[in-house]
């Protein structure tokens, strides 16, 4: 059975990955306190009880991230400009990572923040 | 800006973006990748030999598989073989494009191969140039091991167990009779001496009991000794990489004793 709708994407290439830019979901507050950084967004896929519960107390679910202060260093970054290479090569100068590294740490912690709903990985169409 | 591969003996530099994604084997035989963040690679494989091997029929078997391969995806293929400083040099048209050499290293008495590819685009001769003109083959006292920032030269025989590339960290293990020596090389230096003193956190991080520490203008020492073997460690803060180098030793004899001029 074949459903089109429901048909997993394949991978981005590691150069379409490079080129793709984070953008921060806008329900997403920040707060910084030194150099650490706290995220607060709403909780991703929460269950029938905390939904229930938020319906009946009216208070929106979210939760809180507290960003260590590399992830807190890249969090900043993040400005639905930058590209991932182009946070990474700052990473890279930041905390003299080589690029290996730097690319793995980096894809790591955007997945993180992709799966908890705080950012989306745009890609740019090409032609 | 150049880094350098070293490994098992042999090293080279290769351009800064270039990192190992499948480093195998051992001494007598072995094969390692290195990538760009491009569609390039270099490759090299390592043997064992007698010298007198006939090294023009493996070069020429192995660009007859190549040649082959291309025929059965219809794609012409072309090769030219040529000998420059003993070494068999090639080039390779295809889907893609290789150029490599062929040698046997007589120090070592090993065969090499190495061979750059990528795809039809662009021209692989100068990275092929650096690759070939920095290899260095050669044996010596010390044994220099260098990948993904740790750099550190090892007396010489010691075995290689097992390796462990994270982001990070990179992490070698070697074993000798008598010995096990663990080379590290951290990230994060400047962050973690930020909340750590150094002999505290390279306490806790070598997994040390009780250490005596003395520092002196190379770095840190620590050593447990024991009954029947002791461990020592050697700590190296590169502040200009941001980056810190441990040692730490488990001998019997204490010419394994971690020293200052390991840190390469």
């Amino acid at each position: 059975m074949r459903l089109g709708w429901l048909k997993q994407q394949s991978a981005p290439s590691p150069g379409a990955m490079g080129k793709a830019i984070p953008v921060r979901n806008p329900e997403v507050s920040c707060s910084r306190e030194g150099n650490i950084v706290t995220v607060q967004g709403p909780l991703a896929r929460p269950n029938l009880l905390l939904r229930m519960a938020s319906k009946s107390s009216g208070k929106p679910l979210v939760k809180s991230y507290e960003l260590e202060e590399v992830g807190s260093f890249v969090w900043d970054l993040i400005d639905g400009k930058l590209t991932f290479d182009a946070l990474s090569k700052e990473l890279r100068i930041r905390y003299k990572m080589n690029k290996a590294e730097a690319d793995a740490s980096l894809g790591a912690f955007l997945q993180m923040l992709v799966q908890r709903g705080l950012i989306v990985m745009a890609a740019k169409k090409t032609k | 800006m150049n880094t350098e591969f070293a490994w098992q003996g042999f090293a080279f530099s290769h351009p800064e973006d270039w990192a190992p994604i499948n480093v195998s084997g051992n001494r007598a035989e072995g094969y390692a990748r290195l990538a760009s963040s491009g569609k390039e690679s270099i490759q090299i494989r390592w043997k064992k030999a007698k010298d007198g091997l006939r090294l023009d029929t493996k070069l020429e078997s192995y660009l007859a598989r190549l040649g082959q391969d291309a025929k059965k995806e219809r794609i012409a293929f072309q090769s030219k073989v040529d000998e420059q400083d003993g070494r068999l040099q090639y080039k390779w048209l295809g889907a893609g494009q290789g150029r490599g050499a062929l040698f046997y290293s007589e120090p070592t008495s090993r065969v090499f191969f190495l061979e750059i590819d990528g795809d039809r685009k662009g021209s692989l001769l100068p990275a092929f140039r650096q690759l070939i003109e920095s290899f260095d083959g050669e044996r010596g006292e010390r044994e220099l091991w260098a990948v993904l920032g740790l750099r550190v030269a090892m007396p010489y025989g010691l075995e290689l167990e097992r390796h462990e590339f994270k982001a990070g960290k990179t992490t070698l293990w070697f074993k000798a009779r008598g010995a096990s020596i663990e080379c590290s090389r951290w990230g994060f230096a400047e962050q973690l001496l930020e909340k750590y003193e150094l002999a505290e956190w390279a306490t806790a991080a070598l997994r040390l009991k009780q250490p005596s520490v003395r520092a002196d203008e190379c770095g840190t020492h620590l050593t447990m000794k024991g009954l029947l073997e002791s461990v020592g460690a050697f700590v190296s803060v590169q502040p200009d990489l941001n980056q810190i180098v441990t040692i730490r030793s488990r001998f019997r004899h204490t010419r394994w004793r971690p020293q200052c001029d390991w840190v390469g």
